[in-house]
């Protein structure tokens, strides 16, 4: 552990991919391995109509404004409440626990280990069990893809991280805003593919969307991802068209792994979750194929893979 | 059926099924109603002025309702008691929750970091390697004797009363029991309720620790390390595992954003410690679990030696 602990890009955050550490381990150059680690969208939102205003200038109010319209007519977000653009979710996640006053938070397991490092670094308890002075619920859940009920949302504090919902929006609990205390997490680049322009968005009252803006500070958002977020957003055809290649692929992905000899335990159309005999193997034998997957500390049968790019599915079936 | 054998029984039922999610995902659990009494009384009493005092009646209300509790349970006989006990025991989860952290950093530095904040209350998101260890070896000693060998302690002593006492007071300082502006007045009477009743049962994880080890004769150095410890009972399991592993434990550490100055548990050991001394602290829970069930049995099989 100690040799790579000095690199640039192991501090602070290393996170789902690995994939600088499996290209060490197995070689190849980053363009040929296909990254299954993660459950961005393969196929991306096409980057179009950027002007130069947008790299050149601070993001104006008319740019945000702009996305905050699209994204509340695409969320169905009420009127009371209030929406934040923030560079990634993960900006948010980590500010959360700001605004309780710690206490004990119940994280249920498995799921995105994120929310339970960002609230121990602000010496939360966390727990597996109620009652509790937060609550995350991540919906639909990482690694499982399990859907959550609007009577879970039982905390003073309560995060509902919809980072993945835009597969299913008619699962979202967005109308949950309404409850005081209650904030929901929105992420730009796992449906839209494009988890590098850094955007995402917290919905909640007004007044805990003030708190969290005041930690952001001014012009959080770049104007790249102003611009690319609302015009994205307004694309109600595109979102279609994903969801149904998607869930196409998702079936297709299950069927390749079940002729493997896994099981499928769950997940979304963004991400599939197996259970193999052994999962370290797994990845291993796809690693040799420079084919990149996602396996869980907490167990040695839970494997996770995202979506192929269209290009991809040969190799994967040759590797399996 | 003596409480030795339902103890044993209790021990065993926990170390196989531990805290199986299909039934505390229907039911609450225990731990949780002990958490929402805490919180009421929290909520109620822990507001204006003579706050010590009314922690002081919190904590007692909570005692003898743990014990009321306890004798009811009790009337439902001994398969009730052993489930009951098994369900407040807490060495499967433990050693689940420990081995995953060193499972984690095995695949990564981040997943290691992610996992060791689900057990520490810290910010762990700048830890290296050895920290994020080192982090994990200390809970595990300090959960051996808080979630296993002080309930089992308490309930050979004075049966599921003791054990509901133990249980209630801990959660009660685990949640009230901070040295701050909120909880220090009403918090007192529980944390140091909680203080007393982990003297005997923190010594005795170390003893054992120590004895499986072959660490009695450095047992001084353990009782100087314990001492020195900033909690008056956690620093006798850590320093004894500490010495077991043959690793420094405590040091420095990042709380509230600030580099906190800690004292050294056992500072001459290794200090580049991972996974690997992660594994060996998970054997050590099995072994001290084992040394407790075979006392207990003994114990239980007390009775049955001839009368001379």
């Amino acid at each position: 552990m100690s040799n790579t602990d000095n690199s640039p890009f192991q501090k602070g955050r290393d996170h789902g991919g690995g994939l600088d550490a499996a290209i060490m381990r197995y070689g190849g150059q980053r363009a040929d391995w296909i990254d299954l680690s993660t459950g961005i969208n393969p196929d991306p939102y096409p980057v179009t109509g950027l002007k130069t205003q947008d790299w050149t200038a601070l993001p104006d109010m008319a740019a945000h404004q702009s996305l905050i319209r699209a994204a509340r007519k695409l969320w169905a977000v009420p009127d009371a409440a209030a929406i934040l653009p923030a560079p990634g979710a993960s900006a948010l996640i980590a500010r959360l626990p700001l605004l309780g006053s710690g206490g004990r938070v119940q994280i249920t397991t498995p799921t995105y280990n994120e929310h339970a490092a960002a609230f121990a670094a602000q010496g939360w308890e966390i727990c597996n069990t109620g009652p509790a002075d937060a609550r995350v619920l991540v919906h639909p859940n990482n690694p499982d893809g399990r859907l959550w009920q609007a009577t879970d949302a039982t905390a003073p504090l309560t995060i509902i991280d919809e980072s993945f919902c835009d597969i299913t929006p008619k699962a979202s609990l967005i109308a949950q805003v309404q409850n005081p205390g209650c904030v929901i997490l929105k992420s730009f680049g796992k449906f839209w593919g494009l988890a590098g322009l850094r955007l995402g968005f917290a919905i909640a009252a007004p007044d805990v969307i003030d708190r969290l803006a005041n930690m952001l500070g001014p012009w959080p958002v770049s104007g790249p991802a102003l611009r690319i977020g609302a015009q994205a957003l307004e694309n109600a055809e595109w979102a279609a068209q994903t969801r149904a290649r998607l869930a196409m692929d998702s079936m297709r992905l299950d069927q390749v792994m079940q002729s493997a000899g896994a099981a499928l335990a769950g997940g979304t159309d963004l991400f599939r979750l197996y259970k193999v005999d052994a999962a370290a193997q797994w990845q291993d034998r796809l690693a040799r194929k420079h084919i990149w997957s996602r396996i869980f500390p907490y167990s040695t049968t839970y494997i996770r893979l995202g979506m192929p790019p269209a290009n991809g599915w040969a190799r994967i079936e040759a590797a399996l | 059926m003596s409480t030795a054998t339902v103890l044993a029984c209790a021990l065993l039922l926990d170390a196989a099924f531990g805290e199986p999610r299909w039934l505390w995902s229907r039911l609450p659990h225990p731990a949780v109603v002990m958490g929402r009494a805490v919180a009421a009384l929290d909520r109620h009493l822990n507001i204006a002025d003579m706050r010590r005092i009314k922690g002081v009646l919190a904590t007692l209300c909570l005692a003898s309702g743990a014990v009321g509790l306890a004798y009811l349970i009790g009337w439902f006989g001994p398969v009730v008691e052993t489930l009951c006990a098994a369900i407040l025991l807490a060495q499967r989860s433990l050693v689940q929750h420990v081995q995953a952290v060193g499972n984690a950093l095995r695949l990564s530095i981040g997943d290691g970091r992610r996992m060791v904040a689900w057990i520490v209350s810290r910010d762990c998101r700048e830890m290296n390697g050895p920290q994020v260890a080192r982090a994990a070896i200390e809970s595990a000693a300090e959960n051996l004797s808080d979630g296993v060998v002080a309930p089992a302690f308490w309930f050979l002593v004075a049966g599921l009363p003791g054990l509901l006492l133990y249980k209630v007071i801990n959660t009660a300082d685990s949640m009230i029991g901070y040295r701050n502006e909120k909880y220090q007045a009403f918090g007192w009477a529980a944390a140091r309720s909680d203080d007393v009743l982990n003297l005997i049962p923190a010594r005795l994880t170390g003893l054992i620790i120590a004895a499986l080890s072959n660490q009695l004769r450095n047992w001084g150095a353990i009782t100087l390390d314990a001492r020195a410890h900033r909690s008056p009972n956690a620093g006798w399991p850590e320093a004894a595992m500490a010495r077991a592993l043959n690793v420094a434990l405590a040091g420095p550490r990042r709380y509230d954003g600030t580099l906190q100055p800690l004292a050294w548990v056992n500072e001459t050991a290794r200090q580049d410690i991972g996974p690997d001394d992660i594994d060996k602290a998970v054997q050590m829970l099995w072994r001290v679990w084992a040394v407790g069930l075979g006392l207990v049995i003994a114990i239980a099989c007390l009775p049955l030696l001839p009368l001379t």
